[in-house]
């Protein structure tokens, strides 16, 4: 199991190199000039000459990836070009409201999703099944962008049920929380489908297994056998499927965020994408990718901690 | 008769009676006729719709009526035919990135699992460093740096894709090179290139293929979702993702446009992911529920 950790985390220091090579790289790489890009075409030469030295720009580009590595490894990911704020600052006051919303609407389709999965799996092809199956593929299908509109369109804007933008008055909990549950739903509706499918998969499969007809056997009532017991095993693919779709997660926060005009990292990014303001475009998506590998690195750790026959594999 | 013209009449009798049986599975049968919808809709554009895209033909932000059966926009240009010609340009973008994603993905994929192992080694790790952007993010990155267009997503779709084309790619050929069929081939002087063209390729094309159907939806959902914030395609073209942003900007005054760009959206998604799942359990039960 040690060689394993160390395997792993060793890959994902340098995943993370490359990661850091390539963030670097984008804006030598895509052709146009950067300094243009970022300052318009209404920028005056002193304010061209200023900014190239600022971003190290006359530098060879060796020089300018160690700067920009050694920063971004000590947590210095530059200054914003137009208002010269530092850009962990920036990212780190706007993270909380994505981690919220990431989180609210990973917990209600794990509540939702995971029982409605044991559900169809301990009546398999039953009509009710078949219509939670297709139900399940439908979510799955729908683009979180559309959902967030239209549950924009018809529970904030026609009912009048929900504010439609903002996050809510600054302590004031109620208030946040009521900002939070359309979001919400539109980030997990197709996480219910995915978590609703995996788990029935798993639940299938381990239900067919030996411990399970011996707790039959028993006596052991049918409801406590498949929540209880088969859960347990069953649920392991499942914790997989969360890691790697956290970037899922994050594509359909970055879209809530931007359609609700909450803030976050997602309105962050797009604000700065449309301002062509690179450093906190570079910086943020440094950050959601380190998160990223975090997550991957935990998510495998755990599995090979639950289940020894996948440690031999990287 | 011809043998060109015998094989291909044989591979229409295979492609009707592979339709035949997804036909009979409910969730196929809806596939195979939102699939249809889309693809005939897209084609027969200039057919069917009763106006120019372009053209500013009734009153801004009418409601369904005869005349505009869904609507119009703002400008008073009919929705209806835009979603039918937005359908033409979501058509043609997603068969185009497909297709290169697909061939990139296969040579890659290819050439590292058939190929020496530190070259295999090398792939893999640049394959999950693309892979460890979510990637959304990595867009938005790229999108920073250029000025929208159709070829940008289409070029933001390639660099998101390929690496899960060649991620298969390579593992069916690693699981295939040892295969008594590939030692024979190689034992009676076959060059790589032959082994890998004539004997691996027709043996690993299959799951790509249907991976390739599901992930037509996926380049729509990314044109509408980047054409939506503004970044991808700009109105005047007509897209969903276009029409969806000038919709979103005037939806407190009339829900028509947003509904008329969303919903084509989630029926072309639904089509494609119905189809995609049922010919993946007739075709590859190994990958069922997965």
């Amino acid at each position: 199991m040690l060689f394993y950790i160390i395997q792993r985390i060793g890959l994902s220091v340098l995943i993370l190199f490359l990661v850091l090579l390539t963030l670097f790289a984008l804006i030598h790489i895509i052709p146009g000039d950067p300094v243009s890009i970022a300052l318009g075409p209404r920028a005056t030469p002193e304010i061209e000459a200023r900014f190239i030295e600022k971003m190290h720009l006359d530098k060879p580009w060796y020089e300018q990836f160690v700067v920009f590595a050694v920063g971004a490894l000590k947590g210095d990911l530059g200054e914003d070009i137009f208002t010269g704020q530092k850009v962990s600052d920036i990212i780190f006051s706007q993270l909380p409201y994505t981690i919220a919303l990431a989180l609210s609407g990973l917990g209600w389709a794990v509540c939702i999703g995971i029982p409605l999965g044991c559900f169809s799996a301990s009546y398999p092809n039953s009509l009710l099944d078949r219509m939670l199956g297709v139900i399940s593929v439908g979510t799955i299908a729908m683009p979180s962008f559309v959902v967030s509109i239209y549950s924009l369109l018809i529970f904030a804007i026609m009912l009048n049920w929900f504010p439609v933008i903002g996050a809510g008055e600054k302590g004031d909990l109620i208030d946040q929380l009521h900002h939070l549950v359309l979001p919400a739903f539109a980030v997990g509706l197709g996480w219910v489908g995915y978590l609703a499918r995996m788990v029935r998969a798993s639940m299938l499969e381990v239900l067919s297994e030996n411990f399970i007809r011996a707790s039959i056997s028993f006596g052991i009532p049918r409801v406590k056998i498949i929540y209880l017991y088969a859960l347990k095993v069953a649920i392991l693919p499942t914790i997989t499927l969360i890691g790697i779709g956290f970037g899922g997660l994050l594509s359909g926060a970055v879209f809530a965020e931007i359609i609700f005009a909450r803030p976050g990292i997602g309105k962050l990014i797009y604000d700065m994408v449309e301002a062509r303001n690179f450093p906190v475009v570079q910086g943020s998506v440094l950050i959601t990718a380190f998160m990223f590998i975090f997550t991957m690195l935990v998510t495998d750790l755990i599995v090979a901690y639950l289940d020894p026959r996948l440690r031999k594999k990287l | 008769m011809k043998p060109i013209l015998k094989k291909s009449i044989g591979i229409t009798a295979k492609f009707f009676s592979s339709l035949k049986t997804v036909m009979q599975h409910p969730m196929g049968c809806i596939g195979v006729l939102l699939v249809g919808l889309f693809l005939f809709s897209a084609i027969f554009a200039p057919i069917i719709s009763p106006y120019n895209p372009s053209d500013f033909v009734g009153d801004s932000l009418a409601g369904p009526s005869l005349s505009h059966p869904i609507g119009t926009d703002e400008l008073g240009r009919d929705t209806f035919c835009r979603v039918i010609y937005g359908g033409r340009i979501e058509l043609v973008l997603a068969i185009a990135a497909v297709s290169i994603s697909l061939f990139l993905g296969l040579v890659l994929g290819m050439i590292a699992g058939y190929g020496p192992v530190w070259l295999d080694n090398c792939m893999v790790l640049v394959f999950d460093t693309i892979r460890s952007f979510p990637s959304i993010m990595l867009s938005l990155a790229i999108l920073a740096l250029t000025e929208p267009s159709v070829i940008i997503i289409g070029i933001v779709f390639i660099i998101n894709a390929t690496p899960g084309y060649g991620r298969i790619a390579r593992a069916q050929t690693l699981s295939l090179k040892n295969k008594e069929f590939i030692l024979a081939e190689q034992s009676l002087g076959a060059k790589p290139m032959r082994v890998i063209l004539h004997h691996l390729l027709p043996n690993i094309i299959g799951p790509l293929l249907i991976l390739c159907a599901m992930d037509i939806p996926v380049v729509v959902t990314v044109e509408a979702g980047l054409s939506f914030l503004g970044l991808g395609v700009l109105p005047p073209t007509p897209t969903w993702g276009t029409i969806l942003n000038e919709g979103f900007s005037v939806i407190r005054e009339s829900p028509w446009p947003v509904i008329a760009g969303g919903v084509p959206l989630i029926l072309t998604t639904l089509g494609f992911t119905f189809l995609g799942e049922t010919l993946r359990d007739l075709f590859d039960p190994k990958l069922k529920g997965k």
